[in-house]
């Protein structure tokens, strides 16, 4: 898709921060064709993120539709001096944890209902989608990724899926970079573990 | 210098968020060259990030359903006339509410005016006439009359109120004495109540004896 830049014509591809203010300015201005460049631009990576948190596509479809009715409302909020990619990440990685936390409130609330009732517990765990993995090894490391705990387990989508930098990590999350490099750390030996357990070593 | 193993170990992890230059790197680097222990984690390393990446992508590496914007815009709009909607909601509920407190409020109020008599707690609520029952039953009516009681030498206010079936309150109130010292040979007014069984229909009508047609009476 090719767009008019104050740069001049280009591909969609990395903008730089000119062209991101312009971009903004535009949707801001209710630019319908910078909107549509701008969601373009970013809706498979913030479907992505958000498919990462909760493991559901339609789940994520919607967060996606979510994020970026957000991002449109509160574009006055931006300040340049972040990234624009951090910025709607960051909104899109709130609205996945909190359809993540509707989901647990729901569980808790079945499970409750269940054991006053005393109803049969259907056995519906919320597990993420699971392609056929084949590989014993990805099969090991894709059960201790879910097993991590939410904290860790984002450091490590947000690194190693998304290959965001330590720093933009930071930014995203709001904590300082050594807490991303321990998180990173402990999360990092904990898979490394589950590949030696598998060869019993 | 030397690096230790478990300094090594580190600055492999460090190494994988790019967060090892210079020097130290090259150190890592010569290290790593003649140490087998150290080598062989750094491959198991390298080998766990490359099975996460795969797996990983190969779960989410998924295309959205592309989003229009049509349908983010009339979204947007929706969402606007539901956030004024809640509004109104909370609005008319909030004040629904409040008219049901007031209702309730209104009607415990009149309920206490009604009663024409301030109530203590312990007491029963003495029914005004207004208010008395209207069947027909055989009841007892009260009968009350004023007399005059000459007071006698070795009389108390107790004893007369005793003598008289009343209370010395009653007395008190009936003659507007402050205290209870009572004068020998001086007048009362003591009320004398009969209960007589009568059949009427109810409302009973009191017939309050007219204070200034008394009956003298002095005590055998």
């Amino acid at each position: 898709m090719k767009v008019f830049t104050p740069t001049g014509v280009k591909q969609i591809g990395r903008m730089n921060n000119v062209e991101s203010a312009w971009l903004i300015n535009e949707c801001i201005a209710g630019n319908e064709d910078a909107i549509e460049l701008f969601v373009r631009q970013y809706e498979t990576d913030v479907f992505r993120l958000a498919l990462s948190i909760v493991g559901d596509q339609a789940e994520a479809n919607e967060i996606t539709q979510e994020t970026f009715l957000s991002a449109l409302k509160s574009f006055r909020l931006y300040q340049e001096k972040n990234s624009l990619r951090a910025w709607l990440y960051t909104i899109a990685l709130n609205h996945s944890r909190s359809h993540l936390r509707k989901q647990k409130i729901l569980e808790r609330l079945r499970t409750a209902v269940t054991t006053v009732f005393q109803l049969e517990e259907r056995h519906k765990q919320r597990s993420p989608e699971d392609v056929f993995i084949q590989d014993e090894k990805e099969a090991a490391i894709w059960n201790e990724l879910n097993k991590l705990d939410e904290r860790h387990r984002t450091v490590v989508v947000l690194r190693y899926f998304h290959d965001l930098s330590i720093s933009e990590i930071s930014e995203i999350l709001a904590v300082n970079e050594g807490t991303i490099h321990s998180r990173l750390h402990t999360a990092r030996e904990r898979l490394k573990r589950s590949l030696e357990n598998l060869h019993g070593e | 210098m030397q690096l230790t193993h478990e300094e090594v170990i580190q600055l492999i992890q460090f190494n994988a968020d790019k967060a090892v230059r210079g020097i130290k790197a090259k150190m890592l680097y010569e290290h790593l060259k003649d140490c087998v222990r150290c080598s062989a984690y750094a491959s198991q390393f390298k080998e766990m990030e490359n099975v996460l990446q795969s797996v990983m992508r190969k779960q989410w590496n998924q295309r959205p359903a592309p989003l229009s914007i049509v349908a983010l815009k009339a979204t947007k709009k929706m969402r606007k006339n539901n956030s004024t909607l809640l509004i109104t909601r909370t609005a008319l509920i909030g004040m629904s509410i409040l008219a049901f407190i007031m209702l309730g409020w209104q009607i415990a109020f009149t309920n206490t005016n009604n009663r024409g008599s301030v109530t203590y707690p312990g007491m029963l609520p003495v029914p005004t006439p207004s208010t008395q029952y209207t069947a027909t039953t055989n009841t007892t009516a009260l009968h009350c009359e004023e007399i005059i009681y000459k007071v006698q030498e070795t009389d108390t206010l107790e004893g007369i109120a005793f003598h008289h079936a009343t209370t010395k309150e009653i007395i008190m109130e009936l003659n507007n004495m402050s205290t209870e010292s009572i004068k020998a040979f001086t007048e009362l007014l003591v009320p004398i109540c009969n209960s007589t069984p009568t059949s009427t229909t109810y409302p009973p009508t009191f017939t309050n004896t007219p204070i200034h047609e008394p009956i003298t009476y002095t005590p055998g």
